[in-house]
């Protein structure tokens, strides 16, 4: 389940860097960029804290 | 600006008047992550455009910013770090040895009202978000009372929310600071990307070019503005977190540190969040400029949601929360110093009451450079205390934690420096002589001249009255 959590935010990552620079060449409209940074935050929110701070509680 | 610590609180109340031992020493992949967390806040939405606002060319932005964070970090590593891995305690502990309790308290109420000011900044920086939902009448850049029943509101219900929230559940919400530390960041350089592009940028290799025209074309500031130049952003820069190195409250820090040089991972913080994070700031507010020149307003929220949409907003939000969760818990823990025996939920309570009170002041936040510079000269001068009495004291053979040694409350020495070096900063600020922004460097050496000789005047008598005692 950890590993599932992980390739989410991972894949949240991969969409809030890579949204803009969609947008700057003129690959992604302006709607749809803001509506993909929004969908990433709330993948992010989801997944990472049932891994991230798991570490600092062992820690 | 500063933000959550997620290694001090918990470690703080573990080793509170004893040093960090062995066992419970970091690793610097704990600060790379704790800065770099830490200094992207709501705040660097105001400080980006407030850059712009002042005239800054695109030449001057971009080399003060990477000089001064650089002088920053260096600051970190060759000023505090290797005093913090050598006494291992926290700034107050060694600070009480220094100085006596009695001073040591005064320090706690002044550090404890800018970091309740700043609380209140960051309140203000999120009801700016609310505002956009709610439609709110928000006030503009010249604004210092509040303007409209609507922004008072809001910021009470911010602050509210703020501080039930700090008081009941400071440990989660500090969690979720550090769950929302990475996403932050992507986002604000999703603001400088989008930014640029809505600015008609099409080439990554046009930045420079289109930084000097478009975005920081130099000029002059707006009405009633001063005029900023390379040496205002540098020492700007560098000094804006200067209460935490060469003030040495990252003392606190510090002793965790395995090795002196982990203050080297401060810089983790200063070029994502005092590089990147101010110039994506000052691109939104140059895309607002851009699509309305009479709108010099600096408002995060509508800032942040005409280029990312709710995303923004949810950034602005977010970043002025977490940050003023840390903020206006350690103004609790400064105050609660003072009054031992009260309940540290009545004092974050009370604290987030008079941020909130000093968030409906838009003065505060819009003033932010100026305020953030006065925090520095305030409480600098009792970094130079401790620097000069940790190396150069034993050099020149007077003692050392004095107040300790001679077992006093009060030792008159850093009172005298820090007292005459605050009187003498303000007097130069008001009468205009020195900029703000200035002022805290030949502060810095003015405390150690007069701290030094000072402690001479007071040891000898100290040394006297032993003697008479001892014949």
């Amino acid at each position: 389940m950890r590993i599932v959590l992980q390739i989410v935010s991972a894949l949240a990552v991969v969409g809030l860097l890579s949204a803009p620079i969609l947008f700057f060449n003129d690959l992604l409209t302006r709607d749809r960029v803001n509506t993909l940074l929004l969908i990433c935050t709330l993948l992010w929110f989801i997944s990472a804290p049932f891994w991230m701070e798991r570490k600092e509680n062992n820690g | 600006m500063e933000s959550q610590k997620k290694l001090v609180e918990p470690t703080v109340v573990e080793y509170e008047r004893e040093p960090v031992p062995e066992q419970a020493r970091l690793g610097i992949k704990s600060f790379l992550g704790q800065y770099a967390g830490e200094h992207i806040a709501g705040t660097e939405l105001m400080i980006g455009p407030l850059f712009v606002v002042h005239g800054v060319s695109a030449k001057d932005v971009i080399f003060g910013l990477l000089v001064g964070n650089l002088l920053a970090v260096l600051s970190w590593t060759f000023m505090t770090a290797p005093i913090a891995t050598r006494i291992r305690l926290t700034l107050y502990y060694y600070l009480e040895k220094i100085c006596g309790r009695s001073l040591v308290t005064i320090y706690d109420i002044a550090n404890g009202a800018m970091f309740t000011l700043l609380a209140g900044a960051m309140i203000a920086v999120s009801t700016t978000a609310l505002g956009v939902w709610l439609n709110l009448p928000m006030p503009g850049l010249y604004d210092i009372y509040p303007n409209s029943i609507g922004w008072v509101l809001g910021v009470a219900v911010v602050g509210a929310l703020f501080s039930i929230i700090a008081a009941y559940g400071y440990k989660s919400l500090a969690r979720f600071a550090n769950i929302a530390a990475p996403w932050m960041i992507l986002i604000f350089l999703a603001f400088g990307i989008i930014g640029l592009r809505l600015l008609g940028m099409k080439s990554f290799g046009d930045f420079w070019q289109f930084a000097q025209t478009v975005v920081w074309k130099g000029g002059d500031p707006l009405p009633g503005q001063s005029k900023f130049t390379f040496w205002h952003v540098m020492f700007f820069a560098w000094f804006c977190n200067m209460a935490w190195h060469i003030g040495m409250a990252d003392l606190s820090v510090f002793r965790y540190a395995k090795k002196w040089w982990y203050g080297l991972a401060s810089a983790s913080g200063m070029y994502i969040g005092h590089f990147m994070a101010w110039l994506s700031a000052g691109i939104l507010y140059a895309y607002q400029l851009k699509q309305d020149p009479s709108n010099i307003d600096v408002l995060p929220g509508p800032l942040a949601e005409r280029v990312c949409g709710i995303a923004g907003l949810l950034c602005v939000i977010i970043a002025g929360w977490t940050t003023a969760n840390p903020t206006l818990y350690r103004a609790g823990l400064a105050f609660q110093a003072i009054f031992p025996k009260s309940s540290r939920f009545k004092v974050t309570l009370l604290t987030g009451a008079i941020a909130t009170v000093a968030g409906m002041f838009p003065g505060i936040v819009m003033r932010l450079l100026d305020f953030v510079a006065l925090w520095g000269m305030i409480l600098m001068p009792m970094g130079a205390v401790i620097f000069i009495d940790f190396w150069i004291f034993p050099k020149i053979g007077l003692r050392g934690c004095f107040a300790e040694s001679a077992g006093v409350r009060f030792n008159p020495a850093p009172a005298i420096a820090w007292g005459v070096t605050v009187i003498v900063s303000s007097v130069f600020v008001l009468t205009g002589k020195i900029e703000i922004f200035f002022v805290s460097l030949p502060g810095w050496f003015l405390t150690g001249l007069l701290y030094t000789f000072a402690s001479y005047v007071v040891q000898r008598n100290a040394n006297k009255l032993t003697a008479a005692k001892v014949l």
